[in-house]
């Protein structure tokens, strides 16, 4: 259905081409009206010739012609008094005119639909593939009438008894149809009339005329077989005149062009300069014509035109006007003998094509046929009169085949023996391979390009490999980063932009305990970049898989996330992020800790008829440790102690494994006290009880109240740890501890603003510091306040 | 600066994992079909100029994972869809008995206009046959679908796949009942901003 459908389109676009043509042409040519009637800068009576010049070019707006009438009415009263002035801006505006049509759109900014011009230019490419040939027989006839209206039969010049089949396709030119000045100046188009009606007649009721094009005396007609009229598109016409002032010169060319099936035709009937002498002014005319007649290049959008050689086939027809340099009884002789030989040998054509001169690549056909020119008209007596001008092959028939065409086979080349004229009419036939297209392999084809202009397109999007989709962290440890590398390649053709972007609704790009760096990047291709992805649970984030009431029985809690890698312009890469958080009284809270009555990684459900603990039982034997084996300890809370002494003493709280299964120094487990006050999600006094404190750190009495007001919890932690501080104290003489000392390091983690208050967003100001540890020594000093 | 079409639509194929998404992408886009061709883990999408009704349109196809445990983040690429391709394999009817949900998804988070097109894929496969074309069909009448069965192997039906929704899709802006609205994925070309690539602007807006 797709294929069908897309070359349906293709074809439906020649149609609407052919319709734009039309619209192209008759918009044109009011558009040349306008042209006209602004840019000239003579008389009114000239600007309105103009106008009336400009509707001799296309007959197939009849509507002009009431104003041409008029005027021609106006004119014919003073036709004789015509001024070359007159003549020559009218000239002008011919010559103008034909400009114009062949750049309708020149100075308007048009988009270029580059992508079917692309593959109009495969599609021709491809060509043979899609057509076969066909032998089609094309007739050319060319009579210069001088003048005369029809008055004897065309059937010797256009019927060929000896040729088996019709032809095809018939072009007739006529030159000097109409040597009046009206049809100069008026583009009065009442003689060829009669000429077209007469040939239709001749041909009957096969042909359809497919368009017919004046200029001036120049006539050029098309008719084709009526089956062939529906492959047939693309038809356009141009005229270009040529000629010195001084003579009623209707010199210059008529072009038409077409489509036929898949081969591009061109006509010309041109109507060269006179005399025997003017050789190199015919040569020039047939050069300005070429170069003047243009045409809309229908398989390209952007309005470019062609010229009469871009077609398969082009022929040139007419009334040439080259000239036999013998004296005139020595060709009349000759002719008698009908020694055309050596008369073509001499012939200017001949003599000017073989030098290279002019009409360069175009070839004829052997002529075996006398001078067409000049008749006594009515006789069949070459001329009699005093200017006894000397018998010429003057109408022509030449042809040019392009370069990538199949050259064409002649099948005749005559004169026809019509007298009323002073020049005989010529014709010649031609068989042309023509190529007709094979529906479904066009179909085929076109698909073809189609598709691979969008396989182009699709590999110009930005393409990587990442190395894995999963990265499993496994167990992961409070406060102990794990990192793992993704490694992310270019493995398309063009740059690739990354970054990591934000789930539907979702502001953050990942979970808070996972660390991606770096967050975007750019890689050129084959390059190759490092993806650090880091999880690292510190005490602001390990309540999240700490406190979890669903999974109170197990050890472990599991961490998930999908990040959303976005390539530019590209895909997108989800990698799954997981691992096992190993639960820790650290970073817990007290609430939670205290519902616990075995350790935090034991599997065990906690009773029903559970009763809460009093303070943590982890808390309990940090300093139950401290009080039996460190008291006495100089430096304890000052020195450091080990991590991985205190990773192991971590280990033993969450797993109730007895410190004797471990060695470390007492300053590890000093540390770790302080460590797991401060990891406490919410520290033992709460946050909302902060500013309180603080204001409270002035009065011993005020803060005995405040201590009171702790959840009983709390209460408890604050009460025991300040006991078994006051109890550190009384071993001063060997610990050297002194009350600010204590006050200082433990104020720090008892009293912490919310990490979500701005208050924690810069480091403690000195008053504030101050404060907080006067709150604790005044317990550590007064220790009736505790009771 | 050209612009060779004249639209541009954004598709999404959705469905559950294995039931050809990727290779209904690729035959349509490159006219490829990679046999066992690796799960899409994320996003992938492609881009084809198709003609409707003498209008070029770009098709911007989304075709997304079909694992489960991806669903909640490729939900997230269905906003703006002017088509939604729901796939299921003919030869598994596990694969068709989730279209339920599949299709609650697409409805819940497109818009009411978005075109919804039902394929069967894995026409190929007929001896392995395991949901008939009259009981799908019958579900996609009921649900307002169209349907077809496809393979992605031999290229059946897969370009009318397409182009059916284009020409639904196209035929529904015409009659106006679709805004053109950058995220509305229904874009008129040149819009506003071309630099705005159409999949970004869908992601900024997440």
């Amino acid at each position: 259905m797709g294929d069908i459908q897309n070359t349906d389109n293709i074809e439906s676009n020649i149609d609407n081409n052919n319709n734009n043509n039309v619209s192209l042409e008759s918009s044109s040519s009011s558009q040349n009206n306008n042209t006209n009637t602004t840019t000239t800068t003579t008389t009114t009576s000239v600007d309105n010739l103009q106008v009336g010049v400009l509707s001799i070019s296309d007959q197939s707006t009849p509507t002009i012609e009431t104003p041409n009438q008029q005027q021609q009415q106006q004119q014919d009263d003073n036709n004789r008094g015509v001024s070359n002035e007159t003549i020559k801006a009218s000239l002008d505006g011919l010559k103008h005119n034909s400009l114009k049509t062949t750049f309708p759109n020149s100075t308007n900014h048009q988009y270029i639909d580059v992508n079917t011009q692309w593959i109009t230019n495969k599609l021709k490419e491809r060509e043979s593939e899609f057509t076969e040939k066909r032998g089609m027989s094309i007739f050319l006839g060319t009579w210069n009438v001088n003048g005369k209206k029809p008055s004897e039969s065309l059937d010797p010049w256009l019927k060929d008894p000896s040729m088996s089949l019709q032809p095809d396709i018939y072009a007739i030119g006529f030159q000097e149809l109409d040597l009046t000045a009206e049809a100069l100046l008026l583009g009065d188009t009442t003689r060829s009339l009669p000429w077209e009606q007469h040939i239709l007649n001749t041909l009957q009721g096969d042909y359809v005329k497919l368009l017919s094009k004046q200029l001036v005396g120049i006539l050029l007609c098309v008719y084709v077989k009526k089956e062939h009229k529906p492959h047939i598109a693309n038809v356009q016409s141009d005229i270009a005149a040529v000629g010195i002032m001084g003579m009623m010169g209707n010199k210059g060319g008529v072009a038409i062009r077409f489509s036929f099936y898949n081969t591009t035709i061109c006509i010309l009937n041109s109507h060269l300069n006179a005399h025997m002498d003017n050789v190199l002014r015919r040569n020039q005319d047939m050069k300005d014509i070429s170069k003047n007649i243009k045409f809309i290049n229908e398989s390209s959008t952007d309005h470019s035109t062609i010229n009469i050689f871009d077609h398969d086939q082009l022929f040139w027809i007419g009334d040439l006007n080259y000239r036999i340099p013998l004296p005139d009884n020595e060709v009349k002789e000759k002719i008698k003998k009908k020694d055309f030989y050596n008369l073509f040998l001499v012939d200017q054509l001949n003599q000017q094509m073989k030098a290279g001169a002019v009409f360069e690549g175009f070839q004829e056909p052997p002529i075996s046929f006398a001078p067409t020119y000049k008749y006594d008209a009515g006789t069949e007596e070459y001329d009699s009169s005093e200017k006894k001008r000397t018998p010429a092959w003057c109408d022509r028939i030449l042809w040019k085949t392009h370069k990538k065409a199949e050259n064409v086979g002649i099948l005749s080349y005559k004169r026809a023996e019509l007298i009323s004229s002073d020049h005989r009419p010529v014709s010649a036939s031609f068989v042309i391979k023509i190529k007709v297209v094979i529906p479904d392999s066009k179909n085929r084809i076109y698909q073809e390009i189609v598709k691979e202009l969008d396989k182009k397109e699709n590999d110009s999007m930005p393409d990587a490999n990442i190395s894995t989709n999963m990265v499993d962290f496994e167990t992961i440890k409070f406060m102990q980063p794990i990192s793992k590398q993704l490694i992310f390649e270019n493995i398309g053709q063009v740059i690739a932009r990354f970054q990591f972007i934000p789930k539907l609704d979702e502001t953050i790009l990942c979970k808070p305990w996972l660390k991606i760096s770096p967050l975007a990047g750019m890689m050129i291709p084959k390059e190759k970049v490092t993806i650090d992805l880091t999880i690292y649970v510190d005490n602001l984030t390990s309540g999240l898989f700490n406190i979890n009431n669903n999974s109170t029985n197990s050890t472990n809690e599991s961490m998930d996330d999908i990040l959303i890698l976005h390539l530019e312009n590209g895909k997108d890469y989800f990698i799954s992020i997981s691992g096992k958080f190993q639960k820790t009284c650290f970073g817990n809270t007290l609430d939670n800790l205290v519902r616990y009555p075995h350790p935090i990684r034991n599997n065990l459900p906690i009773p029903p008829e559970q009763k809460k603990l009093s303070i943590p039982k982890e808390l309990w034997r940090i300093i139950d440790y401290i009080y039996y084996n460190g008291l006495k300890e100089e430096g304890l809370f000052i020195k450091s102690g080990v991590t991985k002494e205190m990773e192991l003493i971590r280990d033993c709280l969450d797993t109730a494994e007895p410190f004797s299964s471990i060695s470390f120094s007492i300053h590890s487990m000093a540390e770790t006290l302080i460590r797991f006050l401060e990891s406490l999600v919410e520290p033992v006094i709460p946050f909302n009880m902060y500013q309180q404190a603080l204001d409270a750190s002035s009065s011993p009495l005020s803060c005995k109240t405040l201590v009171s007001h702790l959840p009983s919890v709390n209460y408890n932690v604050f009460f025991y740890l300040i006991s078994f501080l006051i109890e550190t104290l009384s071993n001063q003489k060997e610990n050297d501890l002194k009350p600010d000392q204590l006050a200082i390091i433990f104020s720090t983690v008892l009293l912490r603003p919310s990490p979500q208050s701005q208050l924690s967003q810069f480091p403690p100001d000195a008053t504030t510091v101050k404060k907080k540890a006067d709150l604790i020594l005044h317990f550590l000093i007064s220790k009736d306040l505790i009771n | 600066m050209s612009f060779p079409y004249e639209y541009i639509f954004k598709y999404i194929i959705i469905g559950d994992m294995g039931v050809g998404k990727s290779c209904l992408l690729h035959q349509f886009t490159e006219n490829k079909f990679v046999p066992d061709s690796p799960h899409t883990i994320g996003v992938e999408f492609g881009t084809r100029i198709v003609d409707v009704n003498n209008k070029k349109i770009k098709l911007q196809i989304w075709d997304t994972a079909g694992q489960e445990r991806f669903r909640a983040v490729t939900r997230s690429y269905y906003r703006g869809a002017a088509g939604a391709l729901l796939v299921y394999d003919i030869t598994r009817r596990i694969t068709y008995n989730h279209l339920t949900t599949w299709l609650t998804d697409a409805r819940n988070l497109t818009n009411p206009n978005t075109v919804i097109m039902l394929i069967g894929n894995k026409k190929d496969l007929e001896g392995q046959r395991d949901v008939t074309y009259e009981e799908a069909s019958a579900f996609a009448k009921q649900n307002g679908l169209i349907f077809v069965e496809s393979s992605a192997k031999t290229g059946e039906n897969v370009e009318e796949a397409f182009l059916r929704t284009a020409k639904l899709i196209f035929q529904s802006v015409q009659e106006g009942n679709v805004d053109l609205i950058p995220d509305g994925g229904i874009t008129k070309n040149p819009p506003q901003t071309i630099t705005d690539k159409p999949q970004d602007a869908s992601k900024c807006s997440c």
